[in-house]
């Protein structure tokens, strides 16, 4: 293949990409409420023993490679709002997926703190750092959940040690 | 200023900065071996918006607001150690850059000796900020207030225009596209 047909071919699928995006964006995305109820539903279109994304649809519509670019290139922009949130913003979006679920709140607080689910939420092509400001402020908001919902005693401030 | 809170400071901040050498060059043999798989010319600086976030004085108040000790314990200390890695991310890449500027210019005919020690006087300077504000950062806990947040900030305004200067001054036109994988590049 000579390079104008290479060039052409990674045009094409340039292409396909941005279609894809699109149809992705506004056929299921926006549908979804806020970013973190989006990073859970991408972060769920993908194999965790090899890291690629799939999704019939999408990859019927516009081919597999188009698809999984999509896929990933979704995932990192929702991820990234994620991280410019402020706290506040994540601990509503929290409750509101926690709500969503149906499940017993107690419950789902519990599990998501001992088994640190979200953990997988981060895309493959995150740094480290960021991963780990994402996982901290995620602990942080699982912690003022359970602070609104049921005080510690050891919070109280007649628990506290006299200085 | 109390001259004991001058002298105290003045110890704190040269004992930083030799902690910093030192731990710079047991991490930088660590780090060469990661950054020969891609292009040494890349430049991966944390996201300043990343420091700003954890150094948020709106997250403060909102977690200030519950009156739950563990709470807010918790986020001292996370965020605190994120605004550390964030600061020694930044210093390793920083040195990194600075030893491969001094391993190509080794055997340059066309050395600019006014340019270099201007790039000097930089890391220099760079240390001295990087110094004060991970002092400021490791104290950011007792002394959270709005106002030494605002100081901490300046200081990250001034580390990154340093950062900024450094960069461009050994990676010509890297600024204004700089490859970037997501979430690594500035």
């Amino acid at each position: 293949m000579n390079s104008a047909e290479n060039h052409l071919r990674q045009d094409n699928q340039q292409h396909n990409t941005d279609y894809a995006v699109r149809d992705l964006q506004e056929r299921t995305l926006a549908n979804l409420d806020g970013d973190l109820s989006r990073v859970i539903y991408l972060s769920a279109t993908r194999d965790y023993n090899t890291g690629a994304y799939r999704h019939e649809g999408l990859a019927l519509r516009f081919g597999e490679e188009a698809a999984q670019a999509a896929l990933a290139q979704c995932h990192q922009a929702a991820f990234r709002n994620l991280l410019d949130t402020g706290l506040p913003t994540l601990v509503e979006q929290l409750a509101a997926y926690i709500e969503s679920t149906g499940a017993d709140k107690e419950r789902v607080l519990q599990s998501w703190r001992q088994l640190e689910a979200y953990r997988v939420l981060i895309p493959g092509a995150c740094d480290p750092l960021s991963g780990d400001f994402f996982i901290s402020n995620v602990r942080i908001a699982l912690e003022i959940l359970r602070v609104d919902s049921k005080p510690d005693p050891a919070d109280s401030p007649a628990s506290q040690p006299l200085p | 200023m109390n001259p004991v809170f001058l002298a105290v400071l003045s110890i704190a901040l040269v004992w930083m900065l030799l902690l910093m050498l030192r731990r710079g060059s047991e991490e930088d043999l660590l780090r060469d071996v990661e950054i020969g798989e891609g292009s040494e010319y890349m430049v991966r600086l944390p996201r300043r918006a990343l420091l700003d976030q954890c150094l948020s004085a709106e997250d403060l108040d909102y977690v200030q607001l519950r009156n739950s000790p563990v709470l807010l314990r918790l986020f001292l200390h996370e965020r605190r150690r994120l605004a550390i890695a964030w600061l020694r991310q930044t210093r390793r890449e920083a040195h990194r850059l600075f030893r491969l500027h001094v391993r190509s210019v080794r055997f340059a005919h066309d050395l600019r000796p006014a340019a270099e020690l201007k790039l000097l006087c930089a890391m220099g300077l760079f240390a001295l900020v990087y110094a004060a504000m991970l002092a400021a950062v490791w104290w950011y806990g007792p002394l959270r207030t709005r106002r030494s947040l605002q100081s901490i900030q300046t200081l990250a305004g001034i580390l990154a225009r340093l950062v900024d200067r450094i960069v461009a001054a050994i990676v010509p036109g890297a600024l204004p596209g700089m490859p970037a994988a997501a979430g690594v590049s500035r």
